[in-house]
């Protein structure tokens, strides 16, 4: 069977109401944290831990979609198939998007758990310039004309960027451990998730995996579409 | 690879370089106006300039690089020298392997006089040993030139190269700063003896994983 | 030798060589014809091993450019609008360099004389004017006494003396048992170097072309070719 248009708006119809049943309930329905697991009387924590459900399922996507950039590339230079281009591309911009959610929710995070918006966490480090790497990888494939030109250089920053978050990671964790941070990162607020909040989690864990294969999905074809559309154009069709 | 081949183009490169002196006189007289610049970061008697004396250091040598090293690939692709080197039987990975040998030995010699002027601008006491700051500096630099140069051949064909090679280096760049103004706060500030930083070891590993990167990845950039 | 079987070369779905096939006999001069965006460059780039083909062969002297890229480098010199020289080299300099890259060992002043730039040695190339740079380049292109040339439209942009002394050059070249492989636009050059060519079109060979045929009949093709 054939993914056409009418299953996509079925798709992600289910997609929204179970995303927003799901944020509705980690809002109103999970309760606050234990008294017992508060740092101190009056901790922001108490609620706001809740974040935890949107930065963790950003991350997890912003990390899939990093993958996905690097085998893309890989591929790309060892079968010249542009499918394998749109892809990685495609993936790159879906990364920035979901990078940028990550950080926003990153930022909520740290404020809360240790009262600065950017606390030079090695995760909030290296989130960012995961960030600055896919926008790198974007900005040159912008300047680039030439498809296949394009795809190769690309696909080459593209390995080059993902061998770099690592040592990113790396470097940060180190220069926190000689620099000691303004506020504490090792002073975490752990909490274990019961029962209906584990499913909650997974639940939007698999929404926004499923968000993310759909939008990758779409934006390959789009992409492919316009390539074709543009030889049509050119007449070389 | 053929270290004979390396050499002479490298040989190559230096000569047309000194005769025509855009690049180095160019990058000299940035790393001096910067190294100037930066003095007013701070009070110049202030202990702050002291400590952010080697942070600054580094960065004078990230900016001119950054502005400098991105010629040595364009220009041949500019004047279409490129082609014949490519013409010639010679390996790709040595055509990189020269051009980074060649911007090592630019950013040497920039180093070679920045350094010195900076602990004169500066009036700097470094605690540990001045070799090993400059040891620190060079290793910095190697990891430096071997991302810089790889990249310089990467946006060849791009459009308004220079300005995309800032924004795609640097990223990619920031583990290697990073662990060296942390091993050259270690020795000029600290006093630590250069075999018992842990960073510069790093660098090492840095350097050895992007040169293999680099060496694997070239043949891509350069075939059409 | 040139060899050429079945070969083609696509770029993302446009074709530029569609199944090529060429002979070129040891000694012969042959010309490549054909309208702008024929595949012409693309074919003496596939020659030359700047390019790879998508399918198909290219034998330089029996060997295949793809398989044994060095050596077929060393098999061949090439002569393109651009010379690949270094303007803030001299002539002796940069056919040193060369001579180098190919770890050849050619006596340049001969090679200097040969092509009437001895006087020149030791002058920056950057003061040369294009003919001249254009003769130095075959200098470079045959220094280490490669049997096959490819010129790729050499001539282009060089004045009426330049191109004559340019073609009493590749005459003298051609008597001393060189192969020839010349792309050019301007009738007198092929009628004048080569013996025999063909006429490429949107990739593919159209017809071949007796050079030596009288020139009514040269001007009538190639008035038919630019169409």
């Amino acid at each position: 069977m054939k993914f056409e248009r009418k299953h996509a708006q079925v798709f992600l119809g289910t997609l929204w109401i179970v995303v927003l049943a799901a944020m509705y309930k980690v809002l109103f329905g999970l309760g606050p944290l234990k008294e017992e697991l508060l740092r101190y009387p009056g901790d922001p924590m108490r609620n706001g831990y809740k974040i935890f459900f949107f930065s963790m399922e950003a991350a997890a996507v912003t990390y899939i979609a990093f993958t996905v950039v690097l085998l893309g590339s890989a591929f790309y230079l060892k079968t010249k198939d542009m499918k394998w281009d749109r892809i990685a591309s495609s993936s790159a911009r879906l990364g920035l998007v979901f990078t940028t959610i990550l950080l926003i929710n990153g930022a909520i995070f740290s404020n809360l758990a240790w009262g600065a918006y950017w606390n030079w966490d090695p995760r909030q480090t290296s989130s960012l310039f995961l960030w600055f790497t896919l926008a790198a990888y974007l900005t040159l494939r912008g300047a680039v004309d030439g498809v296949e030109t394009r795809a190769r250089l690309s696909a080459v920053l593209g390995i080059f960027g993902f061998v770099g978050v690592p040592l990113t990671h790396i470097s940060t964790t180190i220069w926190l451990s000689n620099h000691p941070a303004l506020y504490d990162t090792a002073q975490s607020t752990g909490f274990s998730l019961d029962r209906s909040g584990l499913i909650l989690f997974m639940t939007l864990m698999t929404s926004f995996l499923a968000l993310y294969i759909y939008l990758l999905w779409l934006t390959v074809k789009i992409d492919s579409l316009e390539e074709g559309s543009q030889k049509v154009f050119s007449g070389e069709l | 690879m053929n270290p004979l081949l390396i050499y002479r183009i490298v040989c190559k490169d230096l000569k047309s370089e000194l005769r025509g002196k855009e690049t180095i006189n160019f990058m000299f007289l940035f790393s001096f106006i910067s190294l100037l610049m930066f003095n007013f970061a701070a009070d110049p008697f202030s202990p702050a300039l002291t400590e952010v004396g080697p942070g600054l250091l580094w960065f004078v040598f990230i900016f001119t690089g950054m502005l400098g090293l991105s010629r040595a690939f364009i220009k041949e692709k500019e004047t279409g020298t490129l082609e014949g080197l490519l013409l010639a039987p010679v390996s790709t990975e040595d055509i990189l392997y020269a051009k980074t040998f060649y911007n090592l030995l630019l950013m040497l010699g920039i180093q070679l006089i920045a350094f010195p002027l900076f602990i004169v601008l500066f009036n700097y006491n470094i605690a540990g040993s001045a070799l090993d700051a400059f040891i620190v500096l060079a290793l910095g630099n190697i990891a430096f030139v071997v991302v810089g140069s790889f990249m310089s051949a990467l946006v060849m064909n791009a459009k308004s190269r220079e300005l995309v090679l800032q924004i795609i280096v640097l990223p990619l760049l920031l583990p290697v700063i990073i662990l060296t103004i942390i091993s050259l706060r270690k020795v000029m500030i600290a006093g630590v003896n250069l075999l018992s930083i842990g960073e510069v070891k790093l660098i090492v590993f840095y350097v050895a994983i992007m040169a293999v990167l680099a060496s694997i990845l070239f043949e891509y950039i350069v075939e059409e | 030798m040139i060899r050429v079987e079945e070969l083609s070369k696509r770029f993302n779905n446009f074709t530029a060589l569609d199944g090529i096939n060429l002979h070129i006999k040891s000694g012969e001069s042959f010309a490549l014809l054909g309208p702008n965006g024929a595949g012409k460059t693309t074919l003496i780039r596939i020659l030359s091993t700047l390019l790879k083909p998508t399918s198909g062969r290219a034998l330089l002297n029996n060997i295949d450019v793809t398989v044994e890229p060095e050596d077929a480098k060393r098999q061949i010199g090439v002569v393109s609008h651009n010379p690949y020289l270094y303007d803030e080299l001299t002539a002796l300099e940069n056919l040193e360099f060369y001579a180098g890259l190919y770890e050849s060992n050619p006596d340049i002043p001969e090679l200097l004389k040969l092509v009437n730039l001895d006087s020149r040695a030791h002058d920056p190339v950057g003061n040369f004017s294009r003919g001249m740079k254009q003769r130095l380049s075959i200098a470079r292109a045959i220094l280490h006494d490669p049997k096959i040339l490819l010129l790729d439209e050499p001539t282009s942009g060089l004045d009426h003396k330049s191109r004559n002394n340019f073609y009493t050059l590749v005459d003298r070249l051609k008597s001393r048992g060189k192969t020839i492989l010349l792309t050019t636009h301007y009738l007198e050059e092929a009628a004048g170097l080569c013996e025999n060519g063909v006429i490429l079109k949107k990739g593919v060979v159209t017809s071949s072309v007796d050079l030596k045929a009288p020139q009514p009949v040269l001007e009538k093709i190639f008035e038919d070719m630019g169409r």
